[in-house]
């Protein structure tokens, strides 16, 4: 210590005179406030041990209430939508007939349609033709690649691009010269069933009338992409 | 439990989470402190004040402790600095003197040519009380400095060294505090005597 200059008896002397001390309320306080700075750390709030798994939840439930909402968005189109759209420059009552004509037969089963509707939703956005000619050139066969065995049986969805089509056949069939037999043909069937006959045709030798009725399909599709077997 | 406990472990105890181990530390320092405080600015409410201060600034100050110096050191250095500001705010006058009060301005005190007090006499004894009181009167009239270092010597038990760390001078200028402090106590003791 500070021997050298400290004073012993004025030291003794200080400790005697030096009775003070600190109020009890001040005790109290500071004592409070140390033990509430420790105690924080061992007790959670219930925002803190719950936040997590809550924040987690509402996550999952919102993305799977965002994923069904865009899904059902998405078949709304396909189920609710009039077919006509696509051929705007037809008059809704003959298109509403050429649809009924030409989607009756080739109706899918619903567990056909439901799954198309994926497909078609997977398909990117194509603009509306323009004239019924466009309408009538419906798009490249979307299994070209896959084996004749699908080819031949069309899907749902190809089906269905089959009404856009019928509607622009019977337009030709006022504005044009076509057979009441072709018109009745192409409305009663589909490209793909019409081009199947036209094969058996072939193959059973009738080969006049495969031209024939391939002469036909060509009038009546003329932006049709004929498969290799029949150009 | 803790009573074994240096100050340093008592308090890296509290930072760790034992909040008993700072009621005894603050158990052991609580009077000294106070004491120190007091006799500094003379007043009960002023002591109060800085006195939970001081010890909210120990309490915050627990997740950042590390041993640095001893603990009586660092809280008697939180202590001059609260009382620094203290002074910046109550009494400009007390800083002045605090900021040039170092001793050596007076060199030709004559408390320094006072010898220490001769051995205690007996037909004083009676008298003590009232001396220590006019003692913590004289004590209180010291300059901030020079009182500054009397009350961390006696109330801290601190070091020259010790001091000189917590209020922020050499040792020598803290030598030369308590020198001074010291002096002119044994002169006003041997006038009341």
């Amino acid at each position: 210590m500070n021997e050298d200059i400290r004073d012993e008896q004025i030291s003794r002397l200080y400790r005697e005179a030096a009775g003070a001390e600190p109020p009890e309320a001040l005790d109290r306080a500071i004592l409070a406030a140390a033990r509430a700075e420790v105690a924080p750390a061992r007790k959670r709030t219930w925002w803190w041990t719950w936040g997590g798994p809550i924040s987690v939840a509402a996550t999952v439930v919102l993305t799977v209430s965002l994923t069904l909402l865009v899904r059902q968005e998405q078949e709304r189109p396909m189920s609710e939508a009039p077919p006509a759209q696509s051929a705007p420059a037809a008059a809704p009552q003959e298109k509403a007939k050429a649809a009924d004509l030409a989607v009756k037969p080739a109706a899918p089963p619903p567990e056909a349609k439901r799954e198309a509707a994926p497909r078609e939703a997977e398909r990117p956005p194509v603009a509306a033709p323009a004239s019924a000619a466009e309408a009538v050139a419906p798009a490249p066969p979307p299994f070209a690649s896959e084996p004749k065995v699908l080819q031949a049986a069309p899907a749902p969805a190809m089906r269905q691009q089959a009404v856009p089509a019928a509607n622009a056949v019977e337009l030709r069939a006022k504005s044009a010269p076509l057979r009441k037999e072709a018109v009745g043909a192409a409305l009663a069937r589909t490209p793909e069933q019409w081009l199947e006959d036209i094969r058996q045709l072939r193959q059973q030798g009738k080969e006049k009338e495969a031209a024939e009725a391939l002469a036909e399909f060509r009038k009546a599709y003329p932006d049709y992409k004929l498969p290799e077997d029949l150009r | 439990m803790h009573e074994g406990m240096s100050d340093e472990a008592l308090m890296l105890a509290y930072r760790d989470g034992d909040a008993a181990a700072f009621e005894a530390l603050y158990r052991r320092w609580r009077s000294r402190l106070y004491r120190h405080l007091l006799r500094q600015c003379g007043s009960a409410a002023f002591a109060d004040e800085l006195f939970q201060d001081i010890w909210l600034k120990v309490v915050n100050a627990r997740k950042g402790y590390e041993v640095a110096a001893k603990f009586s050191t660092w809280l008697f250095r939180i202590a001059h600095n609260r009382l620094i500001d203290h002074y910046r705010r109550h009494a400009r006058d007390a800083v002045a003197s605090y900021a040039h009060d170092d001793g050596e301005d007076c060199p030709d005190d004559p408390a320094e040519a006072i010898p220490a007090p001769a051995a205690e006499q007996p037909e004083r004894l009676a008298e003590r009380k009232a001396l220590a009181q006019e003692l913590v009167k004289h004590i209180e009239a010291l300059p901030a400095a020079q009182r500054e270092t009397f009350l961390m010597s006696e109330e801290g038990d601190l070091k020259l060294e010790e001091i000189a760390a917590a209020t922020g001078v050499n040792r020598e200028t803290a030598k030369s505090r308590l020198r001074y402090a010291v002096n002119k106590l044994r002169a006003a003791l041997k006038d009341l005597q």
